[in-house]
């Protein structure tokens, strides 16, 4: 584990000041109060005027509570389950994860993927928040990984398992804490040839489910072959364990395949049937699925589309339509959902940062 | 990667982007595309079939014919071919972008030499099936296309083409070429389907299921280049010299033909030639035509890194001045899919937005 300044520790004033002269003017009494006296509840990475990376702590109503400099951009970040710990990871081909400690907003410190490894953004803590596990790319093998990192000690590397495919990206741990379903996009890259897909005629997303004492594969999902082409990439549970999962097409997008669906807890893959001019809309390209328990509902977001669809689980009809250029980010908040924009919109407001994909909501 | 993103957040927090405000009049907006497509696609399509179509006659000879004289003129239509379809390569959109068409047509990057096995296997076991062109569909992508067909004509053991005994190579690699023509006739014909992709980009509206708006139709024109520098960059030029400093002539595209740079020069070309056929530069407001500008002084540039560069790639790669000039390819490459991704794209007012670039 290394602290990501290269010169070692750094003070937190020192640190605020590497974000830049906007990030002290810009808070405002309010903000100040809210930095001491407000939880954070929500946590998005973010894009700043003066080109700085970081991660924000975020209130209820949106109110920026403290920001973080990261090293490079990040995309997801989880809380651990006493929410007191964030780690933000790298987006892909990155390699680092920044852990913060939210109770005493110290310096973020970072840990690496090992030799031959990229992260692909997404970790989920176990149950006991122990354990951190990591979507990896072994990528000189061509296979997906789930590293396996010690929170108690430094978040050390003590192993990995197989995430059962190639590009694992987002993951969710099941009700009863010993299995975990591996959201594998199925694309094949190699740093050395930046983003291209080097398998895009063979690709084979599927959903993995894997046995976390053992990490054995117990089972796979795969989609239809016409749609092999659908890259499954992230995921969103509901409380008695249906994961909704969404994709984004890597062949001809005016194909119009199925860009959603649900695995149920007995395993039933069900894609999600939406209305031809609402597939339309998305782009081929869902960027966050989040689901919201008390309101039984799960919003898709599509930056491409500017669009965010809201679905009822239950009917699995289209509940409602946000028209919102750029928008991804996304958490269930009440009956609703709180978005965001890489135009810097966040819960309806311009702010002056470019938000990043994914908002995680901190457990109460 | 991250400074591009820099530009473009940056310039998206200024309000300088917004969705459905174009900067031009949505008729001055589509005529580059209907241009482009008249001006050079269309001739393009039909020289690539053309040029396939004649490589799968060369072929025939040769199996025919088998001698030195019918294997050299085999190699050169094969070299004919391979340059007329790096000048279509990069539409990666409609006709080429259906039916894994592309990778049927170029497996590559093969990181892992997939296509070198399989070409092997069929050899070394004889495959009957591979000599029938109606097979090869059906077969994986890496026995379909160019990269099979190359090494047939110039991998090892490819000289005993030219005397007796080597039918069942020859006829794999006949039937290759004639899959590869049927790629690219129909490939042709749906160019030049008067209902077909062309119409469809060059007309968009609430009723085009493809493109419903004037915005994607425009977003299409200049995403294609900026993803073709992308390609060159990364597929083409880093992966040959890559960041440890020891140059991999053999990671090369096309490096038993020494056609590496003749390819890349061809692409380029073609990429010039699009953008000048469709007058793009003239329907950039005044005060923006520099970037018109710019992108003609990078071909420029480029141009001459590539006119220094015609030799096989272990040559190049053995010579400092030259592996100089590849890396100034390198960044001339990063500087025209700027150009054309970035600040095009913003002078024309098209949403570029931060979380929808680059998926994931």
């Amino acid at each position: 584990m290394q602290l990501f300044s290269p010169t070692g520790l750094i003070e937190r004033r020192t640190l605020l000041r590497a974000a830049g002269g906007a990030f002290l003017a810009g808070l405002a009494p309010r903000a100040a109060e809210a930095l001491t006296e407000t939880d954070a509840v929500f946590a998005s990475a973010y894009f700043d005027r003066e080109g700085q990376y970081g991660v924000a702590l975020l209130t209820e109503c949106g109110e920026i509570v403290h920001r973080y400099v990261l090293p490079e951009r990040g995309h997801d970040a989880v809380f651990d389950p006493t929410g007191r710990t964030l780690v933000v990871f790298a987006r892909r081909p990155g390699t680092f994860a920044a852990v913060i400690d939210t109770a005493n907003a110290a310096t973020p410190v970072v840990f690496h993927a090992p030799e031959g490894r990229h992260f692909y953004g997404h970790g989920r803590f176990s149950a006991d928040g122990r354990l951190l596990y990591v979507t990896e790319n072994d990528y000189d093998n061509a296979r997906g990984a789930i590293g396996i990192y010690d929170a108690t000690d430094g978040f050390r590397r003590i192993g990995e398992f197989s995430s059962g495919g190639i590009g694992p990206h987002d993951m969710t741990i099941l009700p009863g804490a010993r299995t975990m379903l591996i959201a594998n996009g199925g694309l094949e890259t190699h740093p050395d040839y930046g983003r291209t897909i080097l398998n895009l005629a063979t690709m084979k997303p599927n959903l993995a489910l894997v046995d976390l004492r053992d990490g054995s594969i117990m089972a796979t999902h795969e989609l239809p072959h016409e749609m092999h082409k659908l890259s499954i990439r992230h995921l969103s549970m509901t409380a008695d364990g249906t994961v909704w999962f969404a994709c984004q097409d890597q062949g001809d997008i005016h194909e119009l395949f199925p860009l959603a669906g649900s695995v149920s807890p007995q395993g039933e893959l069900a894609l999600l049937d939406i209305p031809e001019e609402d597939l339309r809309r998305l782009h081929g390209y869902i960027g966050s699925v989040v689901v919201n328990e008390r309101a039984g509902s799960v919003v898709f977001t599509s930056p491409q589309g500017n669009v965010a669809y809201e679905i009822d689980r239950e009917s699995r009809a289209v509940r409602a339509r946000h028209d919102l250029v750029d928008v991804c980010g996304a958490a269930a908040r009440g009956d609703g959902f709180f978005l965001s924009t890489g135009q810097g919109m966040l819960d309806g407001r311009q702010t002056s940062l470019a938000w990043d994909n994914h908002i995680v909501r901190r457990p109460a | 990667m991250r400074s591009f993103a820099i530009i473009l957040a940056a310039a998206t927090l200024l309000g300088v982007n917004s969705a459905h405000a174009l900067t031009v009049s949505d008729e001055a907006a589509v005529e580059p595309v209907r241009n482009v497509v008249a001006g050079f696609i269309q001739p393009a399509f039909e020289r690539f079939d053309e040029s396939a179509e004649l490589a799968g006659v060369a072929v025939n000879s040769l199996c025919e014919e088998p001698a030195k004289r019918t294997l050299e003129s085999a190699r050169q239509a094969f070299r004919d071919s391979a340059l007329a379809f790096a000048r279509i390569e990069f539409l990666r959109t409609g006709p080429l972008a259906r039916d894994n068409r592309l990778e049927r047509l170029l497996f590559w990057p093969d990181r892992r030499g997939i296509a070198l096995r399989q070409v092997q296997a069929a050899i070394a076991t004889g495959d009957e099936s591979v000599t029938d062109a109606a097979n090869l569909p059906a077969k994986s992508v890496a026995l379909q296309g160019y990269t099979a067909l190359e090494y047939l004509l110039f991998g090892t053991g490819s000289d005993k083409l030219a005397g007796a005994g080597s039918s069942h190579r020859c006829g794999f690699a006949a039937a290759v070429a004639e899959n590869i023509h049927a790629i690219a006739k129909a490939l042709d014909a749906e160019w030049h389907d008067k209902n077909g992709y062309a119409a469809v980009w060059s007309a968009p509206g609430p009723d085009n299921e493809t493109f419903r708006s004037v915005e994607e139709t425009v977003g299409e024109l200049v995403s294609l280049p900026s993803e073709a520098f992308e390609i060159i960059r990364d597929q083409r030029l880093k992966p040959i010299l890559p960041d440890d400093g020891k140059p991999k002539p053999k990671l090369a595209l096309f490096w038993r033909s020494g056609l590496t740079m003749a390819f890349t020069q061809s692409s380029f070309e073609a990429l010039r030639t699009y953008f000048e056929a469709s007058g793009l530069a003239g329907v950039l407001p005044e005060d923006e035509r520099w970037q018109a500008r710019s992108i003609e002084f990078e071909f420029n540039n480029a141009g001459d890194a590539l006119s220094r560069l015609q030799m096989p790639i272990e040559d190049v790669l053995a010579n400092e001045d030259r592996v100089s000039d590849l890396k100034y390819l390198m960044i001339l490459s990063q500087s025209l899919q700027r150009l054309f991704g970035e600040q095009i794209t913003a002078t024309l007012g098209l949403s570029v937005g931060f979380s929808s670039l680059d998926g994931d």
